[in-house]
């Protein structure tokens, strides 16, 4: 809401500037900005009082000494009940409904130019000078007016709720379909106005109108909210009926108008008229307690500072021992508990007065689960992965569209689902620094995946990471590629950093993962757990055409599928032997996962065997193409003795043995 | 033939000023190689008698044996460390090390300023039904507050009517549901609205607070959250509690702060909880109060860096990301 400074400053009957006064209306919780002589009010929803100038009044004066807001008095005009003119009224569409008739009225002479200059400033543009002075009587007392034409309806009017899909044609002449929740103003043919919200172009008025109805009525804030916006309609009347109308000013606002005509043409005939629900003028009233209020706010609030002020927001008290009751006026549609009195009391006595005291906090019941997620980061930064942070929207090609979850309201259509993976996010922004002439990078992000499993909404907490570095990368020292093994072994580091080694985990080639992996691809469960919770592999050369120079490698770690185990370590003695080394080179087939191998030399319980690794790897095509050499290096020790010659070849030979037995294997010569 | 006495003294003497492998390579040479005194003596004994040729031999295998062993026992590593060539130590090398993402890091003060309160974190779903993220915190239906949310809703395949959290707030009501009180704990995380300029992003980190007890004051917030500013600035900052509107507290307030003699700057928003909120919740609200606030975390992170424009944070570009 905008008003004219000068305006405002004359209601007021005030001296300050218009930033002093903005100020005053901020600390108040009324924000507010000033610029070009205007003052930007930016109310809250719950604050439907404080649009128009006699709320503002009232907020302003309750914040002075010895300032006190006094309602002017209206002149007292008689209303006439007459079904002629007010037919049937919905109870739950409206508190009152009052119309004021105006005949033959042929000329106008100009509005007040401060009118003129307060509309133009708040953004109300000047139609008909009925329309104009309804609208600054709107600004004037918060109550929104509105015109009929007299000669296009067919009286009486009845307010009601529309009818399903119900279509009416609004004033400008575009079209709107109504629903059976939203209340109509309708005479004996038609609607011709959606109440508190705009009216109908069949009831509208124009220079030709003589004869006129103006409509003052109190709309129920449920029965307009949201319907407005559902229209695509916020009118200045909708923005103040869903925050919520005094219902009291409905008469007041009528006579009002009619001073302000008088001003401007000369009035012969005029009639008023009225419907009023029988209990539209009950008030709620609220037990206070000061000690209460002391104890919530933290500090002792002079009783008589409460009582002024409250009594100078329309509130009216009655004492006892330990307060009072307050009868909550009228206008204040936000007050309905104790709290809501305390707010009023404080926010007027001002927050920053308030002492400022840290409590101990705790013990608390609750106690944080541990996560993982900060200790896999902290080992990612360490090993050179730059954290990124994506929106979790992503285009069509980028999920799996059975599974994926679509929004009804994207920002943009292009990108409107959630991601079930982090990749593809990661790989844009890869691409992009690409183009910036970054040759490597390691990215690592935390994220979550959103699916759909089995009709419900899955959510699942994720860690993934890419590495990529460009083969022309120079650097003086020789450092690693960046390929598969590299990735693999950084991340196997983790998990062992994380307290999983081999003994708890398993893995396997995996070509399901999901749609950004290539065809080399590793899952690795834990041996307890059915499901992988990570990934590592080539991202699929698809998604990675701009960075056509390099393998891209990634790893997905699902946090929710990596449940933690609690492990009791023995911590032994090593053995104090002498400890043997012995080398087999095997010629073995090209596609025998070592993990075969490795598994099949573990569950051989050989005596004496340390631990073995692979110490080279060779393909040549003098060994054929279906075969690999491999060389694998046993480790001997035992922790009671010194092996001898004799027994560290038996159990070499134990082994090649047994591995022949299972594989096509051969001694390599 | 003479054999000289003092030959393994001598070798001692020469091994001190070796330097390197290969001198010492050449010393031993000297004394066993082909050259060698010994090896040339052994070649003489044709040339002796019997008698003395078997007493040279003797000795000269004795000989041979203690230069051998001397040599053996010489320690090659000690020659190695002598060996230590130059290097140009002022190369560059490339530190291999990552950063964190600036929320990150804005995000881990703000945890430790109040898990050292003995606040506890909880993440939660950002998935939630419409009863967590608004009904349950006081936002009844068709409410104009509700306004102040712009909601992304999921698709309505499945039966009940979903939306990716507005706040973090709806992880307060799960914890307060399942646990009683005295309660202190933070729901960190990412929240979502329809909004999108240099000021706003459709996702943005939220870290709320919330505090649960008997006899908390509006004074208890007031400390907590000044405290909170005067941490995290480190400097000395002006703070302004403004009476503001939500819905899940009463009274409520927005917190702007200063520096200096520029402008008010809002920061985060708070207030006491509202007893509607802690009766859906099952707390008795005539025993206990509670206070609750809220902090964008990408607000911080841009007063914290100096960053202007909300969406660098989410560029991806890591020369912004690496300058941390």
């Amino acid at each position: 809401m905008k008003i004219y400074y000068p305006f405002l400053k004359d209601y007021l009957n005030t001296d300050f500037s218009a930033k002093n006064m903005a100020d005053i209306f901020t600390n108040l919780g009324l924000e507010c900005e000033s610029s070009n002589k205007t003052l930007n009010f930016d109310i809250t929803p719950n604050r439907g009082d404080a649009l128009s100038l006699n709320g503002l009044a009232r907020e302003f004066s309750a914040s002075q000494k010895n300032s006190r807001f006094i309602q002017k008095p209206f002149n007292k005009v008689s209303f006439q009940n007459s079904k002629d003119y007010i037919g049937k009224v919905n109870n739950e569409c409206c508190q009152n409904y009052h119309l004021l008739e105006i005949l033959e009225i042929n000329k106008f002479k100009a509005l007040p130019k401060e009118i003129v200059k307060l509309l133009e400033k708040a953004d109300i543009p000047l139609i008909h000078p009925m329309v104009d002075i309804g609208n600054f009587v709107m600004l004037e007392l918060g109550t929104p007016l509105h015109v009929f034409d007299r000669d296009k309806l067919a009286l009486p009017l009845s307010v009601n709720f529309a009818d399903e899909d119900e279509t009416v044609t609004i004033i400008g002449g575009e079209k709107k379909i109504l629903d059976s929740n939203i209340a109509t103003i309708r005479d004996r043919n038609a609607t011709v106005a959606i109440a508190g919200i705009i009216g109908c172009d069949n009831s509208s008025v124009t220079s030709e109108t003589k004869n006129f109805l103006v409509e003052s009525a109190a709309f129920l804030p449920n029965v307009i909210m949201n319907k407005a916006r559902k229209l695509g309609l916020n009118t200045d009347a909708s923005l103040r009926f869903e925050r919520g109308v005094d219902s009291t000013m409905q008469v007041n606002a009528l006579v009002r108008f009619l001073e302000l005509l008088n001003e401007i043409t000369s009035v012969k005939f005029k009639n008023f008229y009225k419907f009023q629900s029988k209990n539209y003028l009950s008030l709620r009233k609220i037990k206070f307690n000061y000690e209460d209020l002391n104890a919530f706010a933290g500090k002792k609030i002079p009783p008589r500072f409460v009582d002024k002020l409250l009594t100078n927001l329309g509130f009216a008290l009655s004492k006892n021992k330990q307060g009072f009751y307050a009868t909550v006026p009228s206008h204040r549609f936000d007050i309905s508990i104790k709290e809501d009195i305390y707010e009023e009391v404080l926010r007027v006595y001002g927050f920053d007065k308030l002492p400022a005291n840290l409590p101990l906090a705790g013990p608390s019941n609750l106690k944080t689960s541990t996560s993982y997620v900060q200790r896999i980061s902290n080992f990612l930064i360490a090993n050179g992965y730059q954290e990124l942070m994506h929106l979790p929207f992503v285009q069509k090609t980028y999920v799996n569209e059975a599974k994926s979850i679509l929004l009804t309201n994207p920002i943009n259509n292009e990108e409107s689902y959630l991601r079930d993976s982090l990749f593809s996010s990661m790989i844009n922004s890869l691409a992009k620094n690409y183009k910036k002439g970054i040759r490597k990078a390691k990215f690592f992000e935390v994220g979550k995946l959103f699916s759909i499993h089995s009709k419900k909404y899955k959510e699942e907490e994720c860690i993934s990471g890419i590495i990529f570095k460009c083969k022309k990368t120079k650097f003086w020292m020789t450092e690693p590629k960046f390929d598969f093994f590299y990735m693999k072994q950084e991340i196997f580091g983790m998990l062992n950093f994380l307290g999983f080694d081999d003994e708890d985990l398993s893995y396997e080639r995996e070509n399901k993962a999901n749609m950004f992996f290539g065809k080399n691809c590793l899952s690795v469960r834990l041996r307890n757990q059915k499901e992988p919770f990570l990934y590592i592999g080539m991202i699929n050369h698809l998604y990675t055409k701009e960075i056509s120079e390099t393998d891209v490698i990634g790893f997905e770690f699902n946090l929710m599928k990596f449940k933690s185990i609690q492990k009791k370590k023995k911590i032994s003695v090593p053995s104090v032997f002498p400890f043997a080394e012995r080398d087999l080179n095997l010629l073995i087939p090209k596609d025998l996962p070592f993990k075969d191998i490795s598994y099949a030399i573990k569950s051989m319980n050989t005596p004496y065997l340390k631990r073995f690794e692979v110490i080279d790897l060779f393909e040549d095509e003098n060994l054929g193409s279906k075969n690999k050499s491999i060389t694998i290096r046993f480790v001997l020790q035992s922790k009671q003795k010194s092996l001898t010659d004799e027994e560290i070849n038996q159990t070499t030979a134990l082994i090649l043995t047994s591995l022949k037995q299972k594989f096509s294997i051969s001694l390599k010569e | 033939m003479q054999i000289p006495k003092d030959l393994i003294k001598e070798a001692a003497k020469k091994l001190q000023s070796v330097k390197n492998k290969s001198e010492f390579y050449n010393l031993r040479s000297h004394y066993l190689g082909k050259k060698s005194f010994v090896q040339n003596a052994f070649k003489e004994l044709k040339n002796l008698d019997g008698k003395e040729k078997i007493r040279i031999a003797k000795s000269l295998n004795l000989l041979r044996e203690e230069l051998t062993d001397f040599f053996e026992s010489v320690d090659l590593k000690v020659l190695a460390v002598k060996e230590e060539p130059y290097i140009d130590v002022t190369l560059p090398v490339n530190a291999n090390i990552g950063k964190k993402h600036p929320i990150s890091v804005v995000m881990d003060l703000i945890l430790d300023y109040f898990h050292n309160l003995n606040y506890s974190s909880y993440f939660g779903n950002e998935i939630e039904s419409d009863y967590y993220n608004f009904e349950a915190l006081n936002f009844p239906q068709n409410h104009p507050a509700r306004q102040m949310h712009d909601t992304f809703y999921l698709n309505k395949s499945l039966n009940d009517k979903c939306l990716l959290r507005t706040h973090t707030s709806n992880t307060q009501i799960h914890m307060m549901l399942n646990k009683s009180a005295p309660i202190y704990m933070l729901s960190p995380g990412r929240v979502y609205r329809c909004d999108h300029d240099m000021t706003h992003l459709p996702m943005f980190t939220q870290v709320e607070g919330l505090a649960v007890d008997q006899n908390i004051s509006f004074s208890d917030l007031k400390g907590t959250i000044i405290g909170f500013i005067d941490y995290f600035f480190n400097q000395s900052v002006d703070v302004r509690f403004r009476p503001s509107y939500f819905p899940f507290t009463e009274p409520s307030a927005e917190v702007d702060i200063r520096f200096g003699k520029k402008g008010w700057l809002e920061i985060l928003g708070c207030g006491m909880v509202h007893p509607n909120v802690l009766r859906n919740c099952n707390i008795d609200a005539r025993k206990y109060r509670g206070f609750a606030f809220g902090v964008g975390v990408e607000r911080l992170a841009m007063l914290y860096y100096g960053v202007e424009d909300i969406r660098e944070f989410y560029a991806s570009n890591s020369e912004f990301l690496n300058q941390i």
